[in-house]
């Protein structure tokens, strides 16, 4: 159960899950969050914005990888040239995003269950509001980012 | 209270000729004789033979010497052969343990892989239990926290056994390190052990040749210098027991108890006389 669920019986619960990007905490419902997985092998995109990660396999169709976060801890926002092609045991939160499944990288999972509700669309986890992540605004930075070619 | 006649062997009061029957006065004469040119040449002589005797002392001396340094260090070459092989037995099994250490080391990697991917499944079932309605998911959510924890608490210890792990393994490349100095220090001594082996052997086939040189030269061998020092020792002994019953015992006593003892030597140091005039 997540860790900042209500204790008042009246207050309506949401379920989904907690993560962290750098020092930051975001929540996203398990409406929009199917899965955690382990990081899948990538293939690389020629020309891709930094962002996109490359592309991964995951259960039998073409996911995008996006870094929402540090991938290591030089700065980069993609993993190192030696590990990116190979999955390990960093963490791929699957989302559905319009339709489309999309797989966010370099966050951290905290928690997954019931949170109690904070306004205006976050949860409470650890006693501290969590604000709702806006995965409908990095899809749609990447759709509008330029491709070099 | 009147003096026994006795003797001396002080300058000027010997008086065997006074107190010996007429016909002891020939060999008496004869001693004296041989004492005196002994008195006038043997002082050289006599000197002569006892550097020799020094001399051939120190030649043996200084064989033996190079004969036991030698043999130690043979010993010492064996001491460290064995202690070579030690060495190379115990870098042996710190190579073993080392690849036993990297084996265990994989292990605790695929350990670690296990517990991070079971922690996955906890969150996933939280997840999904999220998304099954909050009746249904509380029992599935309270096992998903549990296994999540345990995996983690599984994962933290295996990394904390891997990080020791890598610590032994890192000693065990320093106690490698350190036993190869050693076999280098092993390997050292024995060049040492064998140039001193080597020395030893020079030195003591000059010191054979030196025996060979020193017996030409002065004409007599170890065991004739013995001789003679030994001989000269008791002469000494003797001439100092005779200067302490000098003046107390009667000189007819102690002729007559050095006369069958004195007179083959008499008789030979008059036939050496003798062949010399």
């Amino acid at each position: 159960m997540g860790e900042g669920q209500a204790e008042g019986p009246a207050q309506e619960l949401t379920g989904g899950v907690v993560f962290r990007v750098g020092e930051e905490r975001y929540f996203l419902p398990a409406a929009v969050a199917c899965k955690v997985l382990p990081m899948p092998g990538v293939a690389r995109v020629p020309g891709a914005p930094s962002d996109l990660v490359g592309v991964a396999l995951v259960e039998g169709a073409m996911v995008p990888v996006v870094a929402v976060g540090e991938l290591d801890g030089r700065g980069s926002r993609r993993p190192p040239p030696t590990s990116r092609p190979r999955a390990d045991n960093r963490p791929m939160l699957v989302c559905v995003v319009m339709g489309e499944r999309v797989g966010l990288v370099g966050l951290e999972i905290l928690a997954t269950g019931f949170f109690a509700p904070a306004e205006p669309e976050g949860v409470v986890h650890g006693d501290a509001p969590v604000p709702l992540f806006d995965v409908g605004a990095v899809v749609a930075r990447l759709r509008e980012g330029r491709w070099a070619v | 209270m009147a003096e026994p006649r006795g003797w001396s062997l002080a300058p000027g009061a010997c008086s065997l000729h006074s107190m010996s029957p007429p016909s002891d006065n020939n060999s008496k004469r004869r001693l004296f004789r041989l004492l005196r040119r002994g008195a006038r040449t043997g002082s050289v002589g006599g000197r002569s033979a006892v550097e020799e005797s020094a001399l051939w002392n120190a030649h043996q001396r200084a064989a033996s010497a190079v004969r036991d340094s030698g043999e130690a260090a043979q010993r010492i070459a064996s001491h460290v052969a064995k202690q070579r092989g030690t060495v190379d037995g115990l870098a042996d099994r710190a190579r073993a343990v080392s690849a036993r250490a990297q084996d265990l080391s994989i292990s605790f990697g695929r350990i670690v892989d296990s517990f991070a991917r079971l922690e996955l499944v906890a969150l996933n079932a939280g997840l999904e239990g999220a998304r099954m309605g909050e009746g249904a998911a509380q029992a599935l959510g309270l096992v998903s926290d549990e296994v999540r924890a345990q995996a983690t608490r599984g994962s933290e210890a295996s990394r904390e056994l891997s990080t020791t792990l890598a610590e032994i393994g890192s000693e065990l490349l320093q106690v490698n390190a350190s036993l190869d100095r050693t076999r280098e220090t092993a390997a050292e001594v024995a060049q040492e052990a064998a140039r001193v082996g080597g020395a030893s052997a020079d030195a003591e086939r000059a010191l054979v040749d030196m025996g060979d040189r020193l017996r030409k030269t002065t004409g007599s061998d170890p065991e004739t210098a013995r001789a003679i020092a030994e001989a000269t020792d008791h002469a000494r002994a003797l001439v100092a027991a005779l200067g302490t019953l000098s003046g107390k015992v009667p000189q007819a006593l102690v002729v007559g108890a050095l006369r069958p003892v004195l007179e083959p030597l008499s008789r030979m140091l008059e036939g050496d006389d003798e062949e010399q005039t």
